[in-house]
């Protein structure tokens, strides 16, 4: 293969940077967007005193009290409808739904309400409202607290689907989805709260359809997203020993999908892996997979190939849990496939 | 279920002379252009000039104009796929309805909405919702907002009986009470859910659906305009005072179909029902017999209203049939803010 | 007719319950009619008498068609309407079938190649596999990616099945070969299932380049020269490759044959000069040369034909080919209609072709589709050459200078401007006899321009 480099981008980079928590940088862009705008506020379930069950928003109603950070009874539904309400009527509400397995309860909320409002209107209501909630399997939770559904939000027009991999991306990108105009969900990766990432202190956004090139390399593209830019790039690492360079491309948003520079990637290395934590069938990796095979068919040098979570309800028991999200191991042994190392 | 029993909070009965003649031929008004309205939209589909589906308010006209005369033009209002009624009622044009119902590009939405999806912010009615129920979180959402924003507006849902068979009542009710929103449910209890009559699909009462919240609750005869009038008054009042949510009863009848194709309805509701409720129950009717039996006015008066009524609706619907179409490269404004 | 739910477009009128002439009330059953669905009632929609009914019974009527009249008392019925239109008479008589192209007429009037429209997936294909899209027989109106492989399979005498005998190659390697000039049946594949890729096209090129670099892999096609000393091998560009591949194929399987004449130029240049007095348009040698051999193929299809598949098929159409030497290679511009055109119009058209082919920005379709080609070096000071024959075509005109000669006139010796044309031929197309009948109406058209105007 050819010359390796390594290059990190400026969001990995950051040097110099403090480093934080993905939990504290979440925070920080809450509670800034709250400073700079007095219509932002917070409904869900135990967000207040408890700070949410992953303590992400711990000390924030300390700062805001109980009427900007509000403890909602247990009803997605209810909380999604209020917030498109509330999102027409003036406000900037973030909703708070403690588990993405929960938005199953808000579908009618978000996909017919939210997403169609503006559009039903011909532009005349808009709804600036936010969805947080998280994603990510192996935390032992079992199938209806493991789930990674944020395709199902990518698959309607009038949603924005933002799935953030580092701190740094994490507090840019919920400021941009807080000063959006549109409904945005935002997907978090659960077991990412704790990773800690340079994050510059003061005021930045990033822009939604902007893919970050995580890791540049020449020989193969890796697309992923949230939890499997981890994933990625510590394949990536080990392929760089078997001499293989790989490009870890993360898309950072799904809607609007950078498609442009997922395509160049892939017309530069030939090759591509598409990763996400979603269901394999009909997910996110489909979508990715078929905008390269569309965009880079000529310059594609093998078959796209993906990786997601085995379309099998998440199981309970670790043993079983753990084969059914990628992992770097694998990611490596079909990106070797892939190059011609057998 | 046209229920009978327990209504405390029930206002004092209207006198004639608590409103002044205007005020009366307002709400005559606006009832007649309702059903002078939905007759032309009737006519229109019938005709195969609009596409679609619709559905009819006729029958049931005092129960918007009631509600919608209580309220300010900033307060807010959320609608169903019946929604016609309402957004007249909060003073939309009907030129620009037609225009909707049609597809055309100077419809309230732009052709976008049709039938079921008129939304008006500059008369605070934040659109018609086809999902039955589907507005329930959206006006709660409002009145959080108003609360929030500390305005003194309020937010009122319109649905049918046949939405307290969603779950998401119960969810935005129950946090209106909690957080004392100023919202106040307006239930259309035309006694039909589409094509089944609530016997079979409600157990208990409908009222004490949002008693079980605590809510303020009152039924009121959806047929007297005066009646529904009255007590929304004293409903705003309150919620405009901080005393929070309210749930209002309003028995009413559908005299149409589910929509304009439902013709052949024998089979869910007898020839001599519907006959009852359009000669005796007639909102209208009941409306000029109540004024003319007062001396409030003539019935000359009341025709002259009529007539000019009708003739801004034909003025209306000509103004909507002469109206372009979208241009085709809208399709995809407005996906996105 | 009124319609009773989303998407109806008839309704049938099963029963009329008042008569024509019945006084009838709003609300009153007034007709019974079938949908799709349902049977229903219809009640009349206004007070009045019933006039001017124009369906009946069992009739199945679009919706919104007037099917009678409730007339106020008093009021004139007016001019009885149309009866009430069938169903199916209702529907929009069938459209007519896509483009009443020339392809069924010219198809009808002798097997002339005829261009058909093409898919843009077609078109890759063909170029792909090196096919003359001028010779696909369409199943439908257009040719499809099926047409194109199906015809590849009837050439390569696979059989019918377009996977059948196809190579496996990754879409990089087949781009790559198809620029490199490589067929890929002679490259081995290293990929999944011996599928040719990148790597392997690109050893097979590095391996065709005689020098040490070979052993170095020569990825892109745009490799730099390379030299030992004795010798420097000239990368070629794509150009390049296709002109080598073609011509060779030409030269090894065109039986040739060449015709000679030397013509007076006098009157040409008269006309040339005499034209571009009242042109605003710069007119050349090469654009009369084009427009009098159009004219002379219209009078000989024989030298306008082509071989195609072992047949002679004369064309409908005068494309003629300008052959225009460029630093890559060399490019043939197609001056389509060149016989129709007027000389203005051809003028332009010819500038247009030429600078768009120097800048490389010559769209494919200016290159296809060339019934006959003219070759002009006189600018270089040839006078005279044979040229080598552009397939499927059967004849190119190779053009050498203008030059001052002493030639006799009437028994005397005397100095006229003459020019040498060469014809080659394809003898598989023309025989001697024809092709010198052609060359003789050309001499005659140079000699005397304006009788080709006649």
């Amino acid at each position: 293969m050819s010359t390796h480099e390594v290059v990190f981008s400026k969001s990995v980079r950051n040097e110099g940077a403090r480093e934080i928590t993905f939990a504290q940088a979440v925070r920080e862009a809450l509670a800034e967007e709250m400073t700079r705008d007095a219509r932002v506020f917070i409904i869900g379930e135990d967000v207040a005193e408890a700070g949410t069950v992953f303590k992400v928003l711990t000390g924030l109603v300390d700062e805001f009290g109980t009427d900007r950070v509000i403890d909602s009874p247990i009803s997605e539904a209810g909380i999604a409808g209020l917030g498109v309400g509330a999102a027409i009527t003036g406000m900037r509400p973030v909703v708070d739904i403690m588990f993405g397995d929960f938005i199953t309860l808000t579908m009618d909320q978000m996909v017919n309400q939210a997403a169609k409002t503006h559009y039903m209107s011909g532009g005349k209501l808009t709804v600036p409202m936010v969805l947080r909630t998280t994603l990510g399997a192996t935390r032992r939770s079992a199938a209806q607290h493991s789930q990674s559904l944020h395709v199902w939000f990518s698959h309607v027009p009038g949603l924005k689907v933002v799935v953030p991999s580092t701190p740094y991306d994490a507090k840019g990108l919920l400021k941009t989805a807080i000063r959006d105009d549109n409904p945005v969900a935002i997907f978090e990766d659960k077991m990412l709260y704790q990773s800690k990432g340079p994050v510059p202190e003061g005021e930045y956004t990033i822009p939604f359809g902007q893919a970050d090139v995580k890791r540049t390399g020449t020989d193969i593209t890796l697309v992923a997203t949230s939890s499997m830019v981890q994933v990625a790039l510590a394949a990536a690492e080990q392929l760089f020993e078997l001499g293989i360079s790989a490009e870890v491309v993360d898309p950072r948003t799904t809607v609007p999908l950078d498609k442009a520079t997922i395509i160049e990637s892939a017309k530069k290395t030939s090759r591509a892996i598409v990763l996400d934590e979603g269901y394999e069938a009909y997910g996110v990796t489909a979508e990715i997979a078929s905008v390269i095979a569309d965009g880079a068919f000529y310059y594609l040098d093998a078959p796209v190939k993906r990786m997601g979570a085995m379309d099998v309800p998440v199981p309970f028991s670790p043993v079983l849990e753990d084969v059914t999200v990628p992992t770097p191991k694998g990611l490596v042994d079909l990106a070797k496939t892939l190059c011609g190392q057998v | 279920m046209s229920e009978t029993g327990q209504n405390p909070n029930a206002p004092a009965a209207l006198e004639i002379t608590d409103l002044d003649a205007e005020q009366w031929l307002q709400m005559y008004e606006q009832m007649c252009k309702i059903r002078s309205f939905e007759e032309a939209a009737n006519e229109l589909y019938t005709s195969a000039r609009m596409p679609g589906l619709t559905h009819l308010y006729i029958g049931e006209e005092a129960v918007a104009v009631g509600v919608c005369e209580a309220l300010r033009r900033d307060d807010y209002i959320t609608s169903t796929h019946r929604g016609h009624g309402h957004c007249v009622a909060k003073g939309a044009e009907v030129d620009k309805m037609f225009a909707e119902l049609l597809g055309k590009a100077s419809g309230y939405c732009r052709g976008k909405g049709g039938s079921m999806h008129i939304a008006d912010q500059e008369t605070g009615n934040l659109g018609a919702n086809a999902i039955v129920g589907g507005s329930a979180g959206i006006a709660t959402g409002a009145g959080l907002s108003i609360k929030m924003r500390k305005s003194d507006q309020v937010a009122v849902c319109f649905f049918g009986d046949g939405a307290l068979g969603q779950g998401l009542f119960y969810e935005a009710m129950n946090m209106a009470q909690l957080w004392k929103l100023p919202v106040i449910y307006v239930c259309e209890n035309n006694q039909y859910n589409e094509y089944t009559h609530n016997s079979e699909t409600a157990a208990g009462t409908l009222m004490g659906r949002a008693q079980a919240f605590g809510l303020h609750t009152v039924q009121v005869d959806g047929q007297d305009v005066g009646a529904v009038f009255a007590t929304m008054r004293e409903l705003v009042e309150r919620a405009r005072r901080g005393d929070g949510p309210a749930f209002m009863l309003a028995d009413t009848y559908r005299f149409h179909g589910h929509h304009v194709g439902d013709i052949d309805r024998a089979y869910y509701r007898s020839k001599e029902e519907e006959a009852f409720w359009k000669g005796e129950r007639d909102p209208l009717q009941l409306l000029r017999d109540k004024l003319t039996e007062a001396k409030i006015t003539t019935p000359d008066v009341l025709d002259q209203i009529e007539t000019g009524v009708r003739s801004a609706v034909e003025a209306a619907v000509e103004y909507a049939i002469d109206e372009p179409y979208p241009d085709v490269s809208e399709v995809d404004s407005h996906v996105y803010a | 007719m009124p319609a009773l739910g989303m998407n109806q477009e008839t309704g049938t009128l099963l029963r009329w319950l008042k008569a024509e002439g019945d006084t009838v009330k709003k609300g009153e059953p007034l007709m019974e009619v079938a949908t799709d669905k349902t049977d229903v009632e219809i009640e009349a929609n206004a007070d009045g008498v019933l006039g001017n009914v124009t369906a009946q019974e069992g009739d199945e009527v679009p919706v919104g068609h007037v099917i009678a009249q409730i007339l106020a008392p008093g009021e004139t019925p007016k001019p009885k309407a149309a009866p009430a239109p069938k169903a199916a008479a209702a529907t929009p008589s069938p459209a007519p079938t896509s483009a009443p192209s020339t392809a069924s007429s010219a198809g009808a009037t002798g097997g002339a190649a005829v261009a058909h429209p093409i898919s843009p997936v077609a078109a890759r294909v063909a170029a792909e596999h090196g096919v003359d899209v001028s010779q696909i027989q369409p199943a439908g109106s257009r040719i499809q990616k099926e047409d194109v492989l199906a015809f590849v399979a009837a050439q390569a005498g696979t059989g019918t099945g377009a996977a059948n005998g196809r190579v496996l190659a990754s879409p990089k390697a087949r781009r790559l070969a198809q620029e490199a000039g490589l067929d890929l049946a002679t490259l081995t594949g290293s990929g999944p299932e011996n599928a040719v890729i990148a790597a392997d096209v690109a050893a097979a090129l590095a391996a065709t380049v005689d020098a040490p670099a070979a052993g170095q892999v020569a990825a892109s096609a745009a490799a730099t020269a390379v030299s030992d000393g004795e010798q420097t091998t000239i990368p070629m560009s794509r150009m390049w490759k296709v002109m080598a591949q073609r011509l060779t194929e030409s030269w090894t399987t065109v039986p040739h044959f060449y015709l000679a004449r030397d013509v007076e130029a006098t009157r040409l240049i008269a006309w040339r000069k005499d034209l571009q007095a009242r042109s605003t348009v710069k007119i050349t040698y090469t654009d009369l040369l084009v427009k009098l051999t159009g004219a002379a193929l219209r009078e000989h299809p024989r030298v306008n034909a082509a071989w195609h598949n072992g047949e002679i098929v004369e064309n409908t159409h005068v494309h003629i080919g300008l052959a225009v030497a460029e630093e890559d290679g060399l490019l043939v511009p197609v001056l389509r209609d060149a016989d129709r055109l007027r000389l203005g119009e051809l003028a332009t058209r010819r500038a247009e072709l030429v600078q768009a082919a120097q800048g490389g920005k010559l769209p494919l379709e200016d290159l296809q589709g060339g019934t006959f080609t003219i070759s002009n070096l006189g600018m270089f000071g040839v006078d005279r050459f044979n040229a080598i024959v552009n397939p499927p075509q059967a004849g190119i005109l190779a053009v050498g200078r203008m030059v001052d000669k002493v030639v006799p006139v009437d028994g005397v010796p005397a100095v006229r401007t003459m020019m040498n044309l060469t014809l080659s031929c394809d003898h598989r197309i023309v025989d001697g006899a024809r092709a010198a009948q052609f060359l003789d109406t050309l001499a005659a058209y140079l000699e005397e321009p304006l009788r080709a105007l006649e």
